[in-house]
Parts: C-alpha cells; sequence; structure tokens
C-alpha cells in the first residue's frame, strides 16, 4: 500500500529563509532512493543538493526550476509505503541538521495545525504543570515539541513562556466577567460625558462616634443592622440636598433637570467582580433607623447577587463608604445621569484645634474627609463648597441622638 | 559565643532553665552522681543540690510517675528517659494519663513537664537501643514533641518546653551528642513548633529532622555540585506543634519534596508531611512526593549494616537524583 510523501525545502543554515530550485535531478515516475541527490537548490549563502529522504518513486515535482521556495514549503512528492508517508515533520524542520528530514518509522497522531507530538515523547503532566498550561493557555504538542518529547516539568513551561514573542510570559489573562465589563463601560462612559471636579471637606465626627458607640448594640438589637457613620452621611447628605437641589438632578438637553424625590444610591463593592449601587428611593421620608437598615440590607442584598432591576434603577445621588479601607480621599466617579457622588473615606483620631476667644485649645477628635466628584455642567465650584459646608454642618451639629431617643421622628417632620 | 556539643548544650539548656525557675527539677537513672550515661547531665548535682536533681532507681514507670506527680502539684520537672526505646515501658503513664489529664479535667490539670531522651541511631546500640520513637509520641493527641539538631536549639527548644504548659517529649539524637555547634551567649528561648530553613534552594525542598538534618545538608551540597540541583533543607525541629506553613510555601515554590527520615518506613513523620503537602499544595507538585527513610526492619547493630538501614548521604543524593531528571 502506497501513500505520498512531501519532501520540503530544508534549513540550509542557521538564518537561511528560503533557496531557488536550480535543476531537478529526477523526474516523475524515476525511482529515488534514501540519500540519493533529487535536486539543486541555490540559496544565498550555497549552493547545494537536496537528497531524497525517503525511498520510492517521484510521483511530482511540485516546485519548477527557477522558483524560490520557503523553506519547509513542499518541493516533490514522492510515493512510499505507507507507513513512511505520515510520518512527515512538520514545516520548519529541525535548522541544525542540513537535510532535516527524519522519517519516524510509528505513525503519531493527526496532527494539530502546525504542531505535531514526537512519538515517544512523555506526556504525563504533573499537577503543577497542568495547571500552568491551564492558566496559560499553551498548546501541549508545542510543549512537547519544544521539551523535546521529554516530560514536560515546570522548569521547561517556565524557559517555553521566557521565549521572546511568546505572550503571557509573566502574566495571567483573567477575562472579565459581565458585571466587571458592564462597570467597566459605565466608568469610562460617565468620565467622558461628565467633567469631573473633586471638592474635598473635612468633617468632625467625634460627636457621631460617641453617640454610634453609645447606641450600637441596643440599635443592632432592635433593627438587626449594624449601625455604622453611613446612614450619618446619608442623612446629612439627604438634608443638604434639599437646600441644594441642583446636585440632585441630572443634564439634560441644555438643562438641568432637577428631581424632586431624593433617591440615594450606595455604592457596594462586590469583590474583585465590580461595583452596583442598589438605590433608596425616598430617603428623605425614612426615618433614620430605617435608612440605616435599608442601607444594610441593600448591601447585604446585592452581596448575595439578589438584587431586582428597580433596586439599582432611580438613583439621584451616590454615597460611596471607603472608609472601611481607611484611605484619606477617594475622588469617585460619577453614576450616571446623576450629576454628583460623595466617597466617605477613613475617620480616624486626629489632633484638631479649637479656637476660642483667648486661647487655642488641641483636642483629640475623630475626623474623616467628605470628597464630593460633581458635574462641573450642572454647578460650579461655590455651589458645591456650599453644599458640602451643609453637610458638615449637618454632621457636626445636629441633635443626633432625636433619633434613637424617640424612633420614627425625622430631622425635618 | 561558645563552640558547644550536642551533649554539652543539654546540660547547658538544663542548667539555664533550673537557674531561671525555682520550679524546675530533674529526675532520671543516672542523671546526678554520674553525669548521664551519655555524659549530656554533668555538673547539674553539684550546681542545683540533691533537692532539684536526683538519681531514680532502674524504673521508668517510676520516673514518668514521678513527673507527673511532680508537675500535677506546682513543679516543672524535666525527667529522663534513657533509651527512648525504653517510653515502651511507661507508655501508659504518658499516652493515657500525662496526654489526656489536660482534657479530662478540663483544663483544671495542666502538666507542664518535659521528659527528654537520647533517641535514634548511629551508634551501634542495636535494635533496642536505637530506635527513633518520635512517631510514637507523635501519634498521641496531648504530647507536644521536639526534636532539635544542634547545641543551638537543644538549648533553645527544650527552654521552650520546659516553659510551655504541656507535655513536651524532647528527643534528642543521641548519634549527634558528639557534634559541635555554635551557641551564642545569654538566656536562648526558642519557639515551639517553628520549622528551620537551614538552606536555600529552587529546584527541591527536603524536609528532615534530628540526625537526618546534617546528612541532608551535605546531600544537598553535593546535588549542587555534581547536579546543579539547588535544595532548600527544612529542619521540622518541632514535630507537634508542626510549622505546616514553612513547609508548604517552599514546596509551593520548588514543586518537589522528600523527606529523610530516620524512622522506619511505616508511618513516620514524613507520611504526615507528605500527606500534607498532597493535600494542600497538589496543584504545585512538579513530581511525586518521596520519602527517604530506613527500612521497615529492626536497626542491625553490626557498623556496615546500621550504616546501610539509616539514610547515608548517598542514599539521600542517590534518590533524589533518581527522581529530578
Amino acid at each position: 500500500m502506497t501513500g505520498t510523501f512531501h519532501l520540503r525545502m530544508p534549513q540550509l543554515g542557521e538564518t537561511v529563509e528560503e533557496g531557488t530550485v536550480v535543476t531537478w535531478l529526477k523526474g516523475p515516475g524515476d525511482p529515488v532512493r534514501v540519500d540519493e541527490p533529487l535536486l539543486e537548490v541555490a540559496t544565498d549563502k550555497v549552493d547545494t543538493e537536496i537528497p531524497s529522504t525517503v525511498e520510492g518513486v517521484v510521483d511530482r515535482l511540485v516546485a519548477h526550476e527557477g522558483e524560490t521556495v520557503a523553506v519547509g514549503g513542499v518541493l516533490a512528492e514522492i510515493l512510499v509505503e505507507a507507513g513512511d508517508a505520515a510520518a512527515e515533520t512538520p514545516p520548519g524542520g529541525t535548522p541544525a541538521s542540513g537535510v532535516g528530514l527524519d522519517v519516524r518509522k510509528e505513525a503519531p497522531e493527526t496532527p494539530a495545525e502546525g504542531a505535531v507530538v514526537p512519538p515517544e515523547a512523555d506526556l504525563r503532566l504533573s499537577p503543577v504543570v497542568s495547571r500552568l498550561v491551564d492558566q496559560h493557555g499553551l498548546d501541549l504538542a508545542e510543549l512537547s515539541r519544544f521539551s523535546g518529547g521529554d516530560r514536560i516539568t515546570k522548569k521547561v513551561v517556565a524557559a517555553y513562556l521566557d521565549q521572546p514573542g511568546i505572550a503571557a510570559s509573566g502574566s495571567e489573562t483573567v477575562p472579565f466577567s459581565r458585571l466587571r465589563q458592564r462597570t467597566a463601560e459605565h466608568m469610562v462612559r460617565s468620565k467622558t460625558v461628565s467633567p469631573h471636579v473633586l471638592s474635598v471637606i473635612e468633617v468632625d465626627f467625634e460627636n457621631v462616634e460617641r453617640l454610634r458607640l453609645a447606641r450600637r448594640d441596643a440599635f443592632h438589637r432592635e433593627y438587626g443592622v449594624n449601625l455604622t457613620l453611613l446612614p450619618f452621611v446619608a442623612s446629612a447628605l439627604v438634608t443638604a440636598l434639599q437646600d441644594y437641589p441642583r446636585l440632585n438632578a441630572s443634564v439634560g438637553d441644555n438643562a438641568l433637570v432637577l428631581h424632586h424625590a431624593i433617591n440615594l444610591a450606595i455604592a457596594v463593592n462586590l469583590d474583585a467582580e465590580g461595583l452596583v449601587a442598589p438605590v433608596i428611593k425616598n430617603t428623605a421620608s425614612l426615618p433614620f433607623p430605617y435608612l440605616a437598615q435599608g442601607a444594610a440590607q441593600l448591601a447585604a442584598t446585592a452581596r448575595e447577587g439578589k438584587l431586582a432591576a428597580d433596586d439599582v434603577s432611580g438613583g439621584t445621588f451616590t454615597i460611596s463608604n471607603q472608609g472601611p479601607y481607611g484611605t484619606l480621599i477617594t475622588a469617585p466617579i460619577i453614576n450616571q445621569p446623576q450629576v454628583a457622588i460623595v466617597s466617605m473615606d477613613g475617620v480616624r483620631k486626629r489632633p484638631v484645634v479649637f479656637e476660642y476667644p483667648d486661647r487655642d485649645e488641641i483636642a483629640v477628635r475623630h475626623t474623616g474627609c467628605l470628597a464630593m466628584s460633581w458635574d462641573h455642567r450642572a454647578v460650579d465650584g461655590a455651589y458645591a463648597a456650599a453644599f458640602l459646608q451643609g453637610v458638615k454642618r449637618e454632621i457636626e451639629t445636629r441633635q443626633w441622638s432625636a433619633h434613637f431617643d424617640a424612633p420614627g421622628l425625622s430631622p425635618r417632620s | 559565643m561558645a563552640q558547644l556539643t550536642c551533649r554539652e548544650a543539654v546540660a547547658h539548656g538544663i542548667a539555664q532553665e533550673m537557674a531561671a525557675d525555682e520550679r524546675v527539677h530533674f529526675i532520671g537513672e543516672d542523671v546526678a552522681e554520674a553525669g548521664g550515661v551519655f555524659k549530656t547531665t554533668g555538673g547539674l548535682l553539684e550546681r542545683f543540690g540533691a533537692d532539684r536533681v536526683r538519681d531514680t532507681p532502674i524504673s521508668e514507670e517510676a520516673i514518668v510517675g514521678a513527673v507527673m506527680g511532680a508537675a500535677m502539684t506546682g513543679l516543672r520537672p524535666i525527667g529522663e528517659i534513657m533509651f527512648s526505646d525504653f517510653f515502651a515501658t511507661c507508655w501508659d503513664l504518658i499516652a493515657n494519663q500525662i496526654a489526656k489529664t489536660r482534657y479530662m479535667t478540663d483544663g483544671q490539670v495542666s502538666l507542664p513537664l518535659v521528659i527528654r531522651t537520647a533517641n535514634g541511631g548511629g551508634v551501634r546500640f542495636g535494635a533496642q537501643h536505637s530506635q527513633s520513637v518520635e512517631n510514637w509520641a507523635m501519634a498521641v493527641p496531648g504530647l507536644k514533641v521536639v526534636a532539635p539538631s544542634t547545641p543551638r536549639d537543644i538549648v533553645g527548644l527544650l527552654a521552650a518546653s520546659v516553659r510551655d504548659p504541656d507535655p513536651v517529649i524532647f528527643c534528642e539524637p543521641k548519634g549527634l551528642y558528639a557534634a559541635k555547634g555554635d551557641v551564642p551567649e545569654g538566656e536562648i528561648v526558642d519557639e515551639l513548633g517553628t520549622a528551620r530553613v537551614v538552606r536555600q534552594g529552587e529546584d527541591l525542598t527536603l524536609v528532615a529532622l534530628a540526625a537526618m538534618v546534617p546528612r541532608a545538608l551535605a546531600a544537598a551540597e553535593e546535588l549542587a555540585a555534581e547536579d546543579g540541583a539547588e535544595a532548600t533543607v527544612i529542619d521540622v525541629r518541632s514535630l507537634v506543634p508542626l510549622d505546616t506553613d514553612t513547609i508548604l510555601r517552599s514546596v509551593r515554590s520548588t514543586s518537589r519534596l522528600f523527606t529523610v527520615e530516620e524512622n522506619p518506613r511505616l508511618c513516620g513523620w514524613g507520611a504526615e508531611i507528605t500527606s500534607i503537602v498532597a493535600e494542600e499544595a497538589f496543584y504545585d507538585l512538579d513530581g511525586p512526593l518521596v520519602r527517604i527513610t530506613a527500612p521497615h526492619i529492626p536497626l542491625p547493630s553490626a557498623a556496615a549494616l546500621e550504616d546501610l538501614a539509616i539514610p547515608s548521604v548517598a542514599r539521600i543524593v542517590e534518590t533524589v537524583r533518581k527522581h529530578i531528571r
């Protein structure tokens, strides 16, 4: 039974990439033995004879005299015994040997495009190699050839990845989840649409913090959620927005659309997956405890991945709490189509100067920054700063204990 | 800095602890007048007196029982079991009484005692006087098990053991009693449950205990010189508590683990460690986890035969070489 062996242009020198057929020494129908010269080839370095690497009968001369063929290109087809035909080496051959076309005795598996696994290759994969192959999306046949048929070890994979031109050396590609994609797209769009300006104000949280610590346990017992600084800031924001409605708005067609209701969105971080900002509808109408409860519950629902479409729509202003991470200031990205977003960052004890008529004193107080990114199309710096001053005043001077002593009362009823 | 032998370090360590705390007493067979059959406890009787350093009758049960009773009633005793093989005669007191007292009294009675013993072979004492029995103790919940390999670690880990509130089985490598090492001046108190990386290398991890540590180090040098293979060598030092972090961190980096154990093949501490590594670092392994141990036989007394049984530097090198192609 016969098969067809493709005789290919070998690499005749380290930098040689092609050769030109000068003269065919045999023609179709001629028998040929192993190592018998078949054609003469010229390269820019040498003129040489190329022998046949198989025994058989020349079937077709694929390359013509005068034609330039790249290394690995087919020169001729030779009819051979079936076993020999199947065992071709891939295009490119082995650079080192002058002829470079070994005929193997055994037929390997059907080769993948361009890559043939050496027949006696040790393909056992250790756990770490398995993991690395997976992680970097590597081709086993390629790796096996690279390791010369020897067992692919961690070192071999490292060497393979180190080669110039092999991408992903030292890095791992982690595809974006849909949420990550949406978050990414929104962030780019927001920065494109809104000219962001950052205004930051320092706030003295000492009164709030003392009250929070004192009432925290009872609050948890009654409302089932932890009492953090978030609801205090949220409540202050809501009060201040009633005096500065242009920040509770959206930019329309050369107009500012002022929203009547304040629907506060709370940014929730879902580990590395992305951000989501569930909305507390009609925040101004909620008594403080229910605001705190609502915020905590929405965050929990968000983390469980159970938010409904309604939960994330209709927000008019966003608050983002970076406090747990201890940052100083964060410049957040506006949650479109809103015009402002406030970040609350780390609150910690700092020395603060208190001015009295006759002297200055230093006290240790809990302080932190509120950082607002706002859309300069909607408002200007003075308005934004005044708003932040209003928030600061609320936090520092409101009688917060009233929320706790008489639940159900909101400060502006 | 002084150069002490392991045997001198034992006396040094006991003395350090007896000087630091009056409650530390020390008893054993021939430990006082004779300074120990291995000459590990010379000078203690003279320095601390007959009340605190005592010779006992030849009864391991009596030694362990007395140490237990002393610990229960306010002392911090050290007892010596002359050859670790003899634990078998007093094992009931150790495994069933000492190991379980704190648990069964719900913490009302804790036993801050140390039983130190000459462990291991390599000195031609034959099958009944050369065993590595740290594994017997490792298998009993309620016992801490320590096996140092250098004079400095003997002092530091003995101190840590004496100051520990729980029973500690302190295995000294009798094969290394004559080996010298640097011991810094001043009080040395080490920490149980910490292994020490004694050589860094990125190609494989050799985990060794006690007398096998110097052999693992020698094998590592040979592998580096002859095969270009750089080994990390870890001295486990403490079997219970066990420093799995150090071992896992190393294996995650080198992807190859070999243990070097003086004990017989079955159920040695190496079996426990390779099992932990297989479970927790499976996807970091580039080859099988290999244990280099003595065969599962009583140790011969003939020198040539004992040397064949206990892992030699040559056998360690050969085994590693075979596996890291």
